[in-house]
């Protein structure tokens, strides 16, 4: 089993809420307890908010959200555009790296500071 | 479950204006929150706001961001008066409960 949620940003943004519920509904069918399902929505919301902060004109991003029997992993990339100085941006705020450091159990940060790996274990 | 996002103002008549917030407060609903304590702000330049979140279902740290904002405006006079537990389990994540008056338990 592998459930793969693919949001595009800026372009869904307008969904954000659509695509945060769909994905808690698909992680409750899944038989995920609500506890770790309220900490993934945090985690995907906190990770959105972050990649919008970086976003640039004619920049997108892709944040996805891949889920198995152990793990729920959210991943941000940039497609098609190589990982350059020009994503060189501070995170979003402080309390929003904290939220995820606090609610993951493991996180990749690189080093422009852009969230790119973020592991929940299920 | 209601899910979109609503702030209202109600002015008291000690000075002090109550907001009460529903439904998910994230950074697309955050303007609106901005908004409607701007305009409270504004309007009645409260010496208090006393924020309800009982009924926010959901909130981020970009709302949290609006509070902490807010708070300043009103040189430190933003109480929160209620949360639900996913508001109370942020704002104890980020640190900030005692900023906004509130314990590090949620009373039911």
């Amino acid at each position: 089993m592998d459930l793969r949620l693919t949001v595009d940003l800026p372009r869904d943004l307008d969904r954000m809420n659509a695509l945060r519920h769909a994905l808690d509904g698909a992680l409750a069918g899944l038989g995920v307890a609500e506890q770790a399902r309220t900490d993934i929505a945090l985690i995907v919301n906190e990770t959105w908010a972050n990649v919008i902060a970086h976003v640039r004109v004619g920049v997108t991003f892709q944040v996805q959200a891949i889920v198995d029997e152990e793990q729920c992993v959210i991943e941000v990339t940039h497609p098609g555009e190589p990982v350059t100085d020009k994503f060189n941006a501070p995170i979003a705020s402080a309390h929003s790296l904290r939220v995820v450091q606090s609610l993951a159990d493991h996180v990749d940060v690189d080093g422009d500071g852009l969230l790119v790996k973020v592991t929940k274990l299920l | 479950m209601t899910t979109e996002f609503t702030a209202r103002a109600t002015p008291s008549g000690d000075g002090t204006v109550t907001v009460t917030a529903s439904g998910e407060l994230d950074m697309t609903s955050a303007p609106e929150l901005i908004t409607v304590l701007r305009e409270a702000i504004r309007a009645h330049g409260p010496s208090r706001v006393d924020l309800d979140l009982t009924a926010v279902t959901f909130m981020d740290s970009t709302g949290l961001q609006v509070l902490v904002a807010a708070n300043n405006d009103v040189g430190g006079g933003l109480q929160i008066t209620g949360t639900s537990p996913a508001v109370h389990r942020l704002l104890r994540l980020t640190g900030v409960l005692e900023e906004f008056g509130l314990p590090q338990e949620r009373s039911a």
